[in-house]
């Protein structure tokens, strides 16, 4: 049978191909769960005559007084309650809702209840920000009681997911401009400089049918739109927190469905292309070596990693637009911080397959090992704990004996390092300091991925000449 | 002196075991080159050691009097390259890969689509490249080669799956490419009929040069073509002269002669065109 011309074209593929991902995108989006979240008072939040002093609760001239802030990031339409059970009635009821960016008070309700648990007032977000929540309550002490205890809650549940309509129809905007832009005027791909073999690569068939499914997983994965709430200690750190939509990323299994996508795509690029014999056309032409090792290092890096740094950064702009307008400083920091997480995680994951993929001979043996070699290292395994000695996390565990299941392992590694720069990232050098006994202060954690990466590719570079040498 | 663009100097290339090259030394400098032998002579191993695309095991190889595997860059912008292992990019269509080509290498399309209409290239370039057959992607991939224009031209077996017609536009545009001072090396065992131009060959076996030339024979076979001569009067000369063999046709007469100025009388007098037999030092030598 014969097939219509149009369906043996590369641009319909990749037109039905970007069909599907939307049409999948949209149903994973739509369909996910309004998570609601909320902040919880610990277990026996109390003081007493002998421990009058708690984070937040105090005993002041006989009375019990509860003072605690919160930064949340909420969606417009959202309900924030805040509520409180305070040991003893009549009690004072305070909230004060502060917009974070502006500055602008939002709520300043006060209010004097004469039953242990009232009817609270429902905070409803006007808009799509970041909030300061001071919540405080003060009572008497109960009588004939050694221990005044008080129970909070804090929580946010999303009414609509207005954010992620807006990040569907964003990009689906995006998506169909794009489409009648190349229907209307047909552009002419250019195929020169280093753009010119991003594309090429880009257009090699096989990472379509793989590309959208990278999408899929990070964009559904990651893009966490759901509300969040935290202690507020200091601002910046408090508001940077708020934004991060990486949070996701501390799943471990996140990380093997990715590992796995990315060995594939490595082997697709490094040694399939090797396999068939394509690299030849490119050692024809009048370029260097190291410029195809640039562009399929880049190819991967753009198809992997720039959508995720795009909807992030939508993400931001969907979701708090003014925040960018507010508060430049913030956006940069939060540029930053994004940047160089990404970074970070596309350099651990990524070195397991191209190591192979450079080195197995054929593509079929290097999906197989890069995969099974990554998920070995990725999880607890007596391996991983072995080949992993040397990262200083792991072999302070080992020394510790404490190993747990966040242990020696890629996995382990990322979401202890990932961990420690959400909670503080100011503090990452002391925090390195202390591991290391003041060693590291200059490969601050901004550089040290870019450094590690860097010094990884360039021997993988010469992997990459000595394979020629046949 | 004539500089040698293309030199090899006391050459060898292993693939393990295998010795693809074994100690050949071999210089070509304009012109249209030969390089003949049997399949797994070495023909293709050398061509790619010139190309930069495998290093020598021993031995040095020069083109422009630079080392191909350092300077693969810059010998890749005098010279354009086919090789009958080069795959086509199956995923795309052969418009959008000569597209890629051209840019590459900064070729006028006009240029390259004028190339492809003479190979009949242009009548199926819009499909999707794995829909075509072996000769249609050969032609293809022979488009490549020959578009640039440049000094030189590496071909490694270019007429094999082709059809009559496709050689001959190929040995056409081969022959424009020498009449306009370029220098093709070509790698083959088919004997199409561009051998008449040839300057210089070898003849590789089993990796080892059995004969070359300019250098190394002194006297070789040659054939010569008269044309719209009067044929019985020259076949008389000729059979003065003591030939091999004479051919004649309609309006020519092809005659055979074992040494380089043994049929020079009938040139100087008739005018006809001299050119080495390629076909009988081939066949005398593998055969020996």
């Amino acid at each position: 049978m014969r097939i219509p011309g149009i369906l043996n074209s590369s641009g319909f593929l990749l037109f039905t191909l970007l069909i599907a991902f939307t049409a999948l995108y949209i149903y994973f989006t739509i369909n996910s769960s309004l998570r609601s979240i909320g902040v919880n008072s610990p277990l026996d939040y109390c003081v007493s005559i002998t421990n009058p002093q708690r984070n937040g609760l105090q005993l002041e001239e006989g009375k019990v007084l509860f003072q605690k802030s919160f930064v949340v990031l909420a969606g417009r339409g959202d309900n924030i309650t805040a509520d409180v059970i305070p040991p003893s009635a009549p009690w004072g009821y305070s909230l004060l809702v502060v917009d974070a960016v502006t500055n602008e008070v939002i709520v300043n309700y006060t209010n004097v209840y004469r039953t242990i648990r009232p009817l609270l007032p429902v905070f409803i977000s006007p808009r799509s920000t970041l909030y300061y929540i001071t919540v405080r309550a003060e009572s008497a002490i109960p009588r004939e009681s050694e221990k005044a205890c008080l129970q909070y809650s804090i929580a946010i549940y999303p009414t609509t997911r207005v954010d992620a309509v807006a990040t569907i129809l964003a990009f689906s905007a995006i998506l169909a401009l794009i489409l009648v832009f190349i229907v209307l005027f047909k552009p002419r791909i250019r195929y020169s400089g280093l753009l010119g073999e991003l594309v090429i690569n880009a257009k090699f068939m096989w990472l379509w049918f793989f590309t959208p499914l990278c999408f899929l997983i990070v964009y559904s994965t990651l893009l966490d739109l759901s509300p969040r709430i935290n202690y507020a200690h200091l601002v910046y750190q408090d508001k940077l927190i708020a934004l991060d939509n990486y949070r996701e990323l501390l799943d471990i299994d996140f990380l093997a469905v990715y590992g796995a996508s990315s060995s594939i795509l490595y082997t697709i690029l490094f040694t399939y292309r090797r396999e068939i014999g394509e690299e030849k056309l490119r050692d024809i032409l009048p370029y260097h070596r190291w410029g195809r090792y640039v562009s399929l290092i880049l190819t991967h890096f753009s198809l992997m990693y720039l959508p995720l740094l795009i909807v992030s950064i939508l993400h931001l702009f969907e979701l708090i637009p003014h925040i960018a307008i507010a508060d430049p400083y913030l956006l940069f920091k939060y540029l930053h911080h994004l940047v160089t997480v990404t970074l970070f995680i596309y350099a651990v994951t990524s070195i397991i397959p191209l190591i192979v993929s450079m080195l197995a001979p054929r593509t079929s043996i290097s999906v197989a090992v890069s995969i099974i070699l990554y998920l070995l290292l990725l999880y607890d395994t007596p391996i991983a704990r072995l080949t992993l000695n040397w990262i200083p996390i792991c072999r302070g565990r080992s020394q510790l004996e404490v190993l747990t299941s966040s242990g020696c392992s890629i996995g382990g590694y990322v979401r202890e390092i990932m961990g420690i720069y959400i909670s503080n990232p100011e503090n990452v050098g002391e925090w390195f300091i202390e591991w290391e006994g003041g060693l590291i202060k200059l490969i601050y954690f901004v550089i040290a991925p870019i450094l590690i990466y860097v010094g990884l590719l360039a021997p993988l570079f010469l992997i990459y000449l000595n394979r020629e040498y046949t | 002196m004539v500089i040698a663009l293309f030199k090899a100097v006391n050459v060898s290339k292993f693939f393990g075991t295998t010795i693809a090259l074994d100690n050949i030394s071999l210089e070509f400098s304009r012109g249209l080159n030969i390089l003949l032998g049997p399949n797994g002579s070495g023909k293709s191993t050398l061509l790619k050691l010139w190309s930069g695309l495998l290093r020598p095991s021993k031995g040095k190889v020069f083109v422009y009097d630079l080392d191909p595997w350092r300077h693969r860059k810059h010998i890749m912008e005098k010279t354009s390259v086919f090789f009958e292992d080069l795959p086509a990019p199956w995923w795309i269509s052969g418009e959008e890969f000569m597209r890629y080509i051209s840019e590459k290498r900064s070729l006028p399309w006009g240029e390259v689509k004028e190339y492809a209409e003479r190979l009949g290239v242009t009548t199926y370039w819009s499909r999707l490249i794995r829909g075509y057959s072996s000769g249609m992607k050969k032609k293809l991939m022979l488009l490549t080669a020959l578009s640039p224009d440049v000094e030189s031209y590496i071909l490694d077996e270019p007429y094999t799956l082709l059809d009559k017609e496709a050689v001959r536009i190929i040995e056409e545009i081969i022959y424009e490419k020498i009449k306009e001072g370029r220098i093709v090396l070509l790698a083959t065992h088919i004997l199409t009929g561009i051998e008449k131009y040839v300057e210089g060959f070898a003849i590789l076996y089993s990796g080892r040069v059995l004969a070359k030339y300019p250098e190394g024979l002194a006297e070789i076979p040659v054939i010569i073509e008269c044309r719209g001569k009067n044929p019985i009067e020259i076949e008389m000369e000729a059979l003065k002269l003591n030939p091999s063999k004479i051919e004649i046709m309609e309006d020519n007469i092809r005659i055979y002669g074992q040494k380089t100025h043994q049929l020079e009388e009938l040139i100087k007098r008739y005018g006809c065109i001299e050119s080495v037999d390629l076909a009988f030092i081939y066949r005398e030598l593998v055969k020996t």
